[in-house]
């Protein structure tokens, strides 16, 4: 088990320590980010009526097609210079290679939502309950990882990796974005929680299968 | 304790396809300690195949690899850390510098003095000096000799390596051929593939051809 956490813990930091020299993914994402959220202000007139509508769905669109970028490119990391071959050759398991890479997602993504939370509050004029989102949003990005890792080492090894991930992953990890959306809606709307307890439970649901299952779906799509 | 007569791999009637195309024709072979096993073959006659099925990334449609009289598929994890593998590519992360590759793979192999073992490596290699350059600005020389820093960080006891001396230069490959020799005197054995002759190991080695899928002993 220690060494399970040391070595989720390895890959972690290699995928911090890689994104600190390189700023890929955070540039790239962030500059969409902006680009998503500035459209998106454009293109709707935000009166009190929608707003309560259009925000959730902003931020969950935007958090779904950067998560998309996240996810291939955190992979595509380790097909360069034959690196999954190296790790999958090397005494490490494979379920520290798939959490280390699904909490590396979920942290690039907090992190999104943090900027974008920040950004429709500013856009929008909104009084946003900036924590219950941000703490009530966690499962959701976790379930979201788990499942994008999964794809995504189905997907860098095909040629149309950019089409084949959104493709195969999207449809996978529509309970979750639905989910998300109502909760982030009923929090904005200032329901009670109790409101969203249904949603929520089904977030866990999903979240506690691909819990079980992501690491030997990893372990089983990586082997031959 | 480790029957010397026992080979330390035996290759068991392995044959692998991929779709139709026949890669692998009931190779067998073995391989003992303080043994270089020298695997010529033409380009796509299945050298790298081979290497991936000794290294466990791949497994063979039929045959068995033992390595000391087990089955690699039954002791994956104590025969993955006896492994250091020299691929075509150097399997290193171009962004990081030749000390934070070595160090994530001694923390991989959960080396207790990765320090040491770092610097001893470094200094062997000639190396030392771009301990702090990232893997993009050096040679391919140079990334080769990571790379192989990279493969004998944790003390493997076994090698393998395939075309390791591709776009090596005189003075790399000098390097390379001493440590090599080294290894296999300290009771190592290595497998690798290539097109040349390699003088400097023929009283450790056995050759084979790899012709037509199947492996002819010369």
């Amino acid at each position: 088990m220690k060494s399970i956490i040391t070595h989720i813990w390895i890959v972690l930091y290699k995928d911090f320590l890689l994104e600190v020299r390189s700023k890929e993914i955070f540039i790239s994402v962030l500059i969409f980010t902006i680009l998503e959220v500035l459209i998106f202000n454009f293109a709707f007139n935000p009166t009190t009526e929608i707003i309560y509508i259009v925000v959730p769905a902003i931020l969950w669109v935007s958090i779904t097609f950067s998560g998309v970028i996240i996810i291939n490119r955190t992979m595509q990391l380790e097909m360069q210079n034959g690196m999954m071959k190296a790790l999958l050759i090397s005494s490490m398991s494979r379920e520290s290679i798939f959490w280390g890479k699904s909490f590396a997602t979920t942290i690039y993504l907090i992190l999104i939502e943090l900027i974008l939370l920040i950004l429709l509050t500013i856009f929008y004029d909104l009084n946003l309950p900036l924590i219950s989102v941000f703490l009530i949003s966690l499962p959701c990005i976790f379930g979201f990882s788990l499942v994008g890792t999964v794809f995504s080492v189905i997907s860098v090894n095909s040629r149309a990796q950019e089409i084949l991930l959104p493709v195969l992953f999207l449809p996978v990890v529509i309970p979750i974005i639905l989910c998300a959306v109502s909760i982030t809606s009923n929090l904005l709307l200032n329901l009670p929680i109790s409101d969203s307890i249904n949603w929520l439970n089904l977030v866990i649901i999903f979240d506690l299968i691909y819990f079980i299952i992501g690491p030997f779906c990893f372990y089983a799509i990586t082997s031959d | 304790m480790i029957d010397i007569k026992q080979p330390y791999i035996q290759v068991d009637s392995i044959n692998k396809s991929f779709g139709r195309s026949r890669v692998l024709h009931d190779i067998s072979f073995s391989v003992m300690q303080n043994q270089v096993t020298i695997i010529r073959g033409m380009n796509g006659s299945g050298k790298s195949t081979l290497l991936s099925i000794l290294s466990t990334h791949i497994s063979p449609d039929s045959g068995t690899v033992f390595y000391k009289g087990v089955d690699s598929k039954k002791n994956l994890h104590n025969i993955r850390n006896s492994l250091g593998i020299l691929d075509h590519l150097p399997m290193l992360y171009e962004r990081l510098t030749v000390k934070e590759n070595l160090q994530f793979f001694a923390k991989v192999y959960s080396i207790s003095n990765v320090r040491d073992e770092i610097e001893f490596w470094v200094d062997k290699l000639e190396i030392s000096k771009y301990l702090d350059q990232q893997i993009h600005n050096l040679s391919h020389g140079f990334r080769k000799r990571v790379g192989l820093a990279r493969a004998l960080i944790h003390s493997p006891q076994v090698l393998l390596l395939d075309e390791p001396e591709t776009g090596l230069d005189q003075k790399s490959l000098e390097i390379f051929f001493s440590i090599l020799s080294e290894f296999v005197r300290s009771d190592g054995c290595v497998v690798l593939t290539t097109h040349n002759d390699f003088k400097a190991l023929q009283k450790f080695s056995q050759n084979f051809l790899l012709e037509d899928n199947r492996l002819i002993h010369q």
